[in-house]
């Protein structure tokens, strides 16, 4: 007779900003499987695409999540543009990456601040928030928008930024770069940190790649894989590589997040010491998007996949989004399986999971 | 970045041994999608090595709507597969992993059956027919 117990973990959990819900199968304390079901929000963005103009869906696109908002809009409008062969100006190209890493930055900072509350670092977590803050300011100065950027647009940006302003914030990202240092250190060698992620929820490099995790989940386990190395934006043009742990543990997740946050840094400042002069935008008018194709971008979370096919009419034939959180639902899954009730909430938070992507 | 990436024609037969030449190769199953076609599932999957990405697309026919799973080659297809069946209706015999339905808990059920997704073309008269061409 099985002597096993169902423990139902969220929707609602206080480490799930979004709901997603999880059947754990419990033997004494130790998770025997892990059955997670999604959907509570799910809204049915890819079939408006069906409905809507092309044009207009960039800001639905934007839209499918309020975290890695921007990153979803420029993969939808670059998309497009290369179903429409428009060919984006450099200015804009360099203006999307360096907003692209911004929301990268700010993302892995939430990230940040969710876990050292998880992990009962309530004053950590205001200072990732804090640091945070800054970013989100910047965001509002060079966008108008907060949340929603709302600047990319099929053909390029709606709006540039005066280069006095891409000087001060040049200044800006220094000063947030030192603030950031600060508290890193805490993520790399507080004891408590260390106690509840090092050996917790442990990914090897075969499983993550034959369970199909992406972003930081699968660089975490020591696979040296970025979609950005695909050449995307300005990317291709930049000096950066993966960055990579070895250990496949909940720390080995968080390390390599704390080491993308500066070296997205890095990256701002080097889009902003090549930013070209020039337009930002290009006109599409009368053009419309035909054919089919995948493209793939590096969202904070891990890649992200857009399949567009397009009959040359105002709307898409079908547009679909595979999200990073979807791809390391089966990874979670396989971490879950031989850990302790109590390390559950680490390693869900650990996938850095959003829902809201999840269920565009 | 992709467009050099064609989505190449695959029988349904042939489904699962090209899924397990990929798995042999080394290569990563990337997604799993569908489109509804007026009389056909289109179904998609991409694998990938090396950041280059193989595409594939098969049809599943609307009165046998049946795919089988490849959740026994590559594990990570089980929650594609599930998706599938969730949102568009299909049987996926030999799932590691079945939900019954009950992955994704939309309110409505198979929102992407083909009744709101494509549309058959409403046949147009002869002397309409060349005069068409400025949709919306």
């Amino acid at each position: 007779m099985s002597n096993t117990t169902i423990v139902p973990f969220g929707p609602q959990h206080p480490v799930l900003p979004e709901p997603i819900h999880l059947d754990l199968e419990l033997d004494d304390e130790r998770v025997v499987q892990a059955l997670p079901s999604i959907g509570y929000v799910h809204r049915g963005l890819e079939l408006l695409a069906e409905r809507h103009d092309f044009i207009e869906m960039a800001n639905v696109a934007e839209r499918i999540c309020g975290i890695c908002s921007f990153i979803h809009g420029q993969g939808y409008c670059q998309g497009v543009e290369q179903l429409m062969g428009v060919e984006v100006p450099p200015r804009a190209v360099y203006l999307r990456t360096v907003w692209g890493e911004i929301s990268r930055i700010q993302s892995h900072l939430l990230w940040l601040g969710l876990s050292a509350d998880a992990l009962g670092y309530e004053s950590l977590f205001q200072h990732s928030w804090r640091i945070r803050e800054m970013l989100v300011d910047i965001i509002e100065e060079t966008t108008g928008g907060r949340v929603i950027f709302g600047v990319c647009k099929v053909g390029g940006v709606r709006k540039d930024v005066d280069d006095a302003v891409l000087k001060a914030v040049k200044g800006r990202m220094r000063e947030i770069q030192t603030s950031f240092n600060e508290i890193a250190s805490v993520f790399r060698e507080d004891p408590t940190v260390k106690k509840r992620t090092v050996g917790v929820g442990v990914l090897t490099a075969e499983d993550a790649h034959a369970l199909g995790a992406v972003g930081p989940v699968l660089r975490g386990s020591g696979v040296a894989r970025d979609t950005r190395k695909l050449g995307y934006a300005a990317f291709g043009e930049l000096d950066w590589e993966p960055v990579v742990e070895q250990d496949g543990d909940c720390y080995a997740r968080c390390i390599v997040r704390v080491r993308e946050i500066d070296q997205s840094f890095d990256i701002i400042a080097q889009c902003l010491e090549r930013m070209p002069d020039g337009e930002v935008d290009v006109s599409v008018k009368g053009k419309r998007p035909k054919g089919e194709a995948m493209f793939r971008l590096e969202q904070p979370r891990g890649e992200v996949c857009y399949y567009i096919s397009a009959d040359g009419k105002k709307n898409l034939a079908r547009f679909r989004v595979r999200t990073p959180t979807f791809a390391n639902i089966a990874p979670l899954v396989h971490m879950l399986k031989g850990c302790e009730l109590a390390d559950v909430p680490v390693i869900v938070l650990t996938i850095d999971p959003c829902v809201s992507c999840n269920e565009r | 970045m992709s467009l050099d990436e064609p989505f190449n024609d695959l029988a349904l037969s042939d489904w699962v041994s090209t899924a397990e030449r990929h798995c042999a190769e080394g290569d990563r199953l990337v997604q799993m999608t569908g489109t509804a076609r007026p009389d056909h599932f289109e179904i998609m999957i991409s694998y990938d090595k090396d950041y280059s990405c193989t595409h594939y697309r098969t049809q599943v026919p609307r009165d046998k709507p049946e795919l089988p799973s490849l959740s026994g080659v590559f594990l990570a297809a089980f929650t594609y597969e599930n998706e599938l069946k969730d949102l568009f209706g299909i049987e996926v015999p030999g799932l590691a992993v079945d939900y019954g339905g009950g992955f994704l808990r939309t309110k409505t059920k198979i929102p992407f059956s083909g009744d709101v997704t494509v549309k058959k073309e409403k046949a147009k008269p002869a002397a309409a027919a060349g005069a068409s061409g400025a949709e919306g």
